[in-house]
């Protein structure tokens, strides 16, 4: 089964960052989380992910680093204003 | 330096025997008063501190839950990373914890799988695995 889709020639790099042991490398079945866009929802085969951008590849990373801010209302509304 | 097998089972041990006293003690170290008691789904600043002192009071079985939980996930970070970066990833929007917060997970956990799902999230994170 061909990688190549038709809108990403099969020359343009690609982008993605793992861990330095092995980042082209599945990750692991006992880390993988199932539950992002392309995984298999009968957990045999396991997705890699890549952009087409270093940016995105990065944003992807830290993505879980975003504050989310209904859950800062929320502690502020436990500890007030000056708890942020 | 990216976390590896052996350190998540040292850290799971750890936070199963260390004394709550000292669980208690490095959350509050490394996330401060508030936050730590946040996790623990207090409301009152001050107890944490108190279960910190040797001869303070114990906590409930739920509350001794979040905080060894909080222990093992917030080290997983600290270590690999920092705590300023364990402190933002709890209040982060997590694509792993369906979107909610791990703090808020964490402060309402009740069932073991809410446990299972946040240190499942910060191992891969700790990891560097999209």
């Amino acid at each position: 089964m061909s990688a190549q889709t038709a809108s990403s020639p099969p020359d343009q790099a690609r982008w993605r960052v793992g861990h330095i042991s092995d980042p082209l490398g599945f990750v692991p079945h006992d880390r993988c989380a199932w539950n992002h866009r392309f995984d298999d929802p009968g957990r045999r085969f396991r997705t890699l992910y890549w952009a087409l951008r270093a940016e995105t590849a990065l944003r992807e990373v830290l993505a879980d680093l975003r504050p989310n801010t209904a859950q800062l209302a929320d502690y502020a509304a436990v500890f007030g204003n000056d708890a942020l | 330096m990216p976390l590896i097998a052996d350190d998540v089972e040292q850290l799971e041990r750890q936070a199963a025997v260390l004394p709550v006293a000292d669980v208690a003690g490095y959350l509050q170290d490394a996330l401060g008063q508030r936050m730590s008691a946040y996790l623990a789904g207090l409301n009152d600043t001050r107890q944490v501190g108190r279960y910190r002192r040797p001869d303070g009071p114990a906590p409930t079985p739920q509350v001794e839950r979040r905080l060894r939980e909080g222990y093992k996930v917030v080290h997983m970070i600290a270590d690999c990373y920092d705590e300023a970066t364990a402190r933002n990833w709890l209040f982060g929007t997590n694509t792993r914890l369906d979107d909610q917060a791990p703090i808020g997970v964490l402060r309402g956990a009740k069932d073991p799988e809410d446990f299972v799902i946040v240190a499942r999230a910060a191992r891969q994170f700790a990891s560097a695995d999209a």
